[in-house]
């Protein structure tokens, strides 16, 4: 960085751009690659345990869900079709009371059911991973059984970094730039994008309470070109932000690893349903 | 430019930016407001120029337009004349002006006059002239050949020397081994009265290459705010230099074609202004 101007490397803006390609990319060996296959695998799951109950039977399981071949909203005496999405929550959330009511019909459907909680990330209790840099924790929005299917992380540096981006250098002419520190980067996921997004938040305070303010995200569509423009702002932090990013992917390498098990686990229940639907269609 | 990265100066970066700025905003924003006006001051000519023909006299101009107080459009099946829209009254003033003219002569020279000055209003008439810059030189592309057709034209700026064509995204990125130098060998600005913006693009040609095709490299889209010109000039900063001139040249370039509507349209308001007068004249003497 230069008084008349700036000088970019052309390593160093590689780098930085590697940096963030490798926690927000999709491709095979990342964390957005297992957590699509997770997701997907869950909801194959959902699929190879219905019926849940025999035709014409339907049960109550509290005011506003009931369990037939699939688990229906009861409205107004009227029971409507939920999304699979909402099934699943439905199903981690009554596990026991479910699964209790099909045992009487079928064993083993019963039994997968009692797992699923396990299959729900925000009860993994990994808590606070402490980093070279920084930690790095699961953040919650939504207190919902699999989150409302988003997964977010954030990673929290021990010593805030001064926030100054390219644009704002090379046009600072215009008005001086406001000081502010990067006090938080989060990992965002959202099964229904191709790739997650990254935050950059400052931590303000007003009135003793400290809140997290985005000053900086890449979306969710990112293709390479953006990706270059995103490594290209970031640029003047480039130094620390690589440390950060390293910092975030040995992380999120330590989630990673966990899905991945029980993504192994899901993967043999379905696969064992899948064995069996064959062999009945077979038998039929 | 050196070897292991680029120096990026404030204040060429920033020069830049301007240079695009005024001809992406500031200047197509004035042709935008001139080009109104004069094709404002086009659709009050036919209405100056009524009655074409005295009373009950009608002369066929095709098998579906009739001259007579004014241009109407014949329906084929019944003959029964319609009236026709300012645009397509242009046209057709455009295609059978010579007939036109000649019928109105008997009656009235000054309006005959007048109808034959028409074409020359029609910007299509300026298909492939060409401006001589500084550094290059300005051709003027329509995309139709028919009088008074939509403004949709692409100017194209051809840069007497070629110089070197390189994008930020390219020099820093990976594949700069696999790069393979080109030469800026024009600067095409399409210009489209439908839009609010015009529409830049960057072509280049292989370096020492026979070939006589280049292809684009570059397209700054149509919409522009103070972000994307920040991220165009980032982007066309390796060129900076270059295309400061070139963009400064198209401007002056420009600013010539502005003086051609200028001129044409100074020519309309004083018919405009001498047909109003020798109406209120007429009234008067009434």
């Amino acid at each position: 960085m230069e008084q008349n101007g700036v000088f970019i490397s052309i390593d160093k803006r590689g780098k930085l751009a590697d940096a963030i390609d490798r926690i927000t990319n999709s491709e095979e060996g990342s964390l957005c690659y297992v957590l699509n296959k997770y997701v997907h695998a869950l909801l194959d799951l959902l699929t190879y345990l219905q019926p849940f109950v025999p035709k014409r039977q339907k049960i109550n399981i509290d005011g506003y869900y009931v369990l037939s071949d699939e688990i229906k909203m009861n409205y107004l005496g009227r029971a409507y079709k939920l999304e699979s999405k909402r099934q699943l929550e439905v199903l981690c959330k009554y596990s026991n009371e479910i699964a209790d009511v099909i045992s009487k019909y079928n064993s083993a459907k019963a039994e997968i059911i009692r797992e699923i909680p396990s299959f729900d990330w925000t009860r993994w209790g990994i808590g606070e991973i402490k980093l070279n840099h920084g930690m790095l924790r699961y953040c919650r929005e939504i207190k919902d059984p699999f989150d409302n299917f988003k997964f977010g992380l954030r990673y929290i540096p021990y010593e805030r970094l001064d926030y100054v981006t390219l644009s704002e250098f090379l046009s600072k002419n215009k008005k001086p730039p406001t000081i502010k520190k990067i006090g938080v980067l989060e990992y965002d996921y959202y099964y229904i994008f191709i790739t997650p997004a990254l935050h950059i938040y400052e931590i303000k305070e007003d009135n003793a309470m400290k809140f997290a303010s985005l000053i900086y995200s890449t979306d969710m569509y990112s293709s390479g070109q953006t990706k270059f423009y995103i490594s290209l702002e970031l640029y003047p932090m480039a130094d620390k932000l690589i440390e950060f990013f390293k910092d975030m992917e040995n992380g999120m390498s330590i989630y990673k690893q966990e899905f991945e098990r029980k993504l192994k686990r899901l993967e043999d229940i379905n696969a064992m349903h899948g064995f069996k639907a064959t062999l009945e269609k077979l038998r039929e | 430019m050196e070897q292991n990265g680029i120096f990026i100066s404030y204040d060429k970066r920033k020069e830049l930016a301007n240079a695009i700025q005024r001809i992406v905003i500031e200047q197509y924003i004035s042709i935008h407001e001139l080009l109104e006006k004069y094709i404002n001051a086009l659709l009050n000519l036919p209405e100056l120029l009524y009655p074409l023909l005295p009373k009950n006299k009608k002369v066929p101009l095709s098998t579906h337009y009739i001259l007579s107080d004014r241009i109407r459009s014949v329906h084929i099946d019944n003959g029964v004349t319609y009236e026709i829209t300012s645009e397509e009254e242009y046209r057709v003033l455009y295609s059978y002006n010579d007939e036109i003219a000649n019928a109105v002569e008997k009656y009235n020279s000054a309006k005959a006059k007048i109808i034959r000055e028409i074409p020359s209003f029609d910007w299509c008439e300026w298909n492939d002239d060409v401006i001589k810059l500084n550094y290059g030189e300005l051709k003027y592309h329509t995309f139709s050949n028919n009088g008074f057709a939509d403004v949709n034209v692409m100017m194209d700026y051809i840069p007497y020397e070629r110089s070197q064509c390189a994008l930020l995204s390219e020099f820093l990125g990976k594949c700069i081994n696999e790069y393979e130098p080109k030469e800026i060998s024009r600067v095409r600005y399409h210009y489209d009265h439908r839009h609010s913006s015009p529409a830049l693009y960057i072509y280049g040609i292989r370096k020492n290459s026979s070939e006589t095709r280049d292809s684009e490299i570059y397209s700054a889209g149509r919409f522009y705010n103070d972000w994307k010109i920040y991220e165009v000039s980032l982007e066309l900063y390796p060129m900076a230099d270059e295309l400061i001139k070139i963009f400064k040249d198209m401007e002056n370039g420009l600013n010539e074609y502005k003086k051609k509507f200028e001129r044409s349209m100074k020519r309309l308001e004083d018919i405009n202004t001498v047909h109003e007068f020798k109406e209120t004249v007429g009234k008067f003497k009434k």
